[in-house]
């Protein structure tokens, strides 16, 4: 009986995402909570729906607007195991801590979030620094979080050149070893990537996924 | 087809008639010079560009607004703030149309504000657009330079839904006010493949729920279709003309149809549109359009 309600629970938690239904993946990520359900497994559940939901906008079934919102409901239920993680000390093992966030000048949101969604969905440990970022801001936030990549979002020809001050400010500050840096967006270009000394470029979502594994030596 | 239940805004901005129930006005055509990637431009960052076939584009564009009766709006679209006043500069002078100010970033947009109000043309600029991420500084800057209209972005990167495009509209036109702006034209903001159903519904509820002049890009969705899969060109054709159609059809007032080198196909297809609305409405609701031209007295004409 209580491994049917916890199979029933975490199916729940699943279709919340596929349904990208936020309200209902916070109230049934409650609900496992409260069951003593394994937080590994609910975890799992979520970036397991969102991961199919990434792969099918990948085949081009699914679109961004959904994808955009199951994230949106996937970091909804992660706040609460966050903060039941909290609650008892514990901790989960994640493929990397990943930083990332959109250029100075530039308020592009929704490809960079699709991004970061994605490599949730991954398995990462994601820091959404938001838009609009400067390059004191990243830096800051490679010795605040000690990420092992920075990944940098520009839509703009305009902005591009903002990637360029930040990996300038990584190597004054000495820490340009210490963290890979991964670029991306519409005006970004893997002659630029090269140019400016990236270690890696995405030109789409799901590349940036194959390449963040790729520069970590994921398997 | 239907009227709108609510009372529609119709605006004139300098003899070009936008808004309305469906048919009572063709749909205003907006077409992009100067983006990124447009051949015609030499320097993107200084705004050189070959004049010449700026004014050839123009002409054609101009050409197929007279046989067809939609009148247009040009799109001018900047990637660097010099670039922008150049080109605001061009336009000032080659065109008597109205023309929208279209920049990548606020500082490129205000850039260009300034320069249409140096060279007095403000009263024809139409900012494009006002997003709800808009800063204190940017609404200012609208607001210092005179300008009636803008377009309203409704995008809403939280949540790019149906619901949450409405839900920002509410916002935007509070920041419009705020920006001194009068005129509202609504854009439902396509990002992606499946968009421009949805926003052809968004286009109706707006229009159902406010009433003011609305459209979309549907072509963005093509656009970003064939960045994915490249497409054969009849099969692009093909998809551009649904995508544009359906805003259309469900009450839309323009059309940024993309790039102006486009204008022959583009005006040819919207004018078909209008002209199927026209007659559907006259049959039904006994309603003529309002306008001198309309497609419906031109696109089938034998010669």
């Amino acid at each position: 009986m209580v491994i049917f309600l916890s199979e029933e629970i975490l199916s729940n938690v699943r279709k919340a995402i596929l349904d990208f239904d936020a309200k209902q993946a916070e109230s049934w990520t409650m609900k496992a909570v409260e069951k003593h359900i394994d937080l590994i497994k609910v975890a799992d559940a979520l970036t397991e729906a969102v991961r199919l939901v990434g792969e099918g906008y990948a085949r081009g079934e699914y679109f961004l607007p959904d994808l955009v919102m199951a994230g949106d409901a996937m970091r909804n239920a992660m706040r609460v195991i966050e903060a039941e993680l909290r609650k008892t000390g514990k901790s989960f093992e994640t493929l990397g801590v990943i930083v990332i966030g959109t250029v100075a000048g530039d308020i592009h949101d929704i490809g960079k979030t699709l991004v970061a969604t994605l490599l949730a969905s991954a398995g990462f440990q994601v820091i959404d620094l938001g838009v609009d970022i400067n390059a004191g801001r990243f830096v800051e936030s490679v010795k605040t979080y000690k990420p092992h990549i920075l990944a940098m979002s520009a839509l703009l020809t305009s902005t591009a050149p903002e990637q360029k001050k930040v990996m300038n400010l990584l190597m004054n500050e000495s820490l340009r070893n210490k963290v890979k840096v991964l670029v991306g967006g519409g005006a970004i270009t893997k002659e630029f990537a090269t140019e400016i000394g990236a270690d890696g470029f995405a030109a789409t979502a799901p590349e940036a996924v194959r390449e963040a594994k790729k520069m970590l030596n994921i398997q | 087809l239907f009227k709108f239940s609510s009372s529609q805004h119709t605006y004139d901005i300098e003899d070009i008639k936008i808004g309305g129930q469906p048919g009572q006005y063709p749909t205003v055509m907006m077409g992009s010079i100067f983006y990124r990637g447009d051949k015609i431009v030499e320097d993107e960052e200084k705004g050189i560009f070959d004049k010449k076939m700026a004014d050839e584009r123009l002409s054609v564009e101009a050409e197929f607004s007279a046989k067809f009766g939609n009148p247009r709006i040009v799109d001018v679209v900047a990637s660097f703030p010099d670039a922008a006043a150049r080109y605001v500069e061009y336009i000032a002078d080659a065109v008597d149309s109205p023309f929208l100010i279209d920049g990548a970033t606020e500082q490129v947009r205000t850039a260009a504000l300034k320069r249409a109000r140096e060279v007095g043309v403000i009263n024809r600029a139409i900012y494009n657009s006002i997003t709800p991420m808009a800063t204190y500084e940017e609404l200012r800057a609208v607001k210092e330079s005179g300008i009636r209209t803008a377009i309203l972005l409704t995008l809403n990167a939280q949540k790019p839904t149906l619901q949450g495009r409405i839900e920002t509209l509410e916002n935007l036109l509070a920041l419009a006010k705020q920006a001194g702006v009068e005129q509202y034209l609504v854009d439902t903001t396509i990002i992606d493949t499946a968009d421009p159903g949805m926003c052809a519904k968004i286009c109706y509820l707006e229009k159902e729920k406010y009433g003011y002049p609305v459209g979309c890009g549907p072509h963005n969705a093509i656009d970003r279709w064939n960045q994915i899969k490249r497409l054969e060109q009849n099969v692009r054709l093909m998809a551009t003309v649904v995508a544009n159609v359906f805003p259309i059809v469900l009450g839309a007032n323009f059309l940024l149809y993309g790039p102006m080198k486009n204008a022959p196909a583009a005006y040819e297809m919207c004018a078909i549109a209008d002209a199927y609305i026209s007659y559907s409405m006259k049959q039904e609701f006994g309603m003529k359009p309002e306008s001198k031209i309309h497609p419906i007295t031109r696109v089938f004409r034998k010669e």
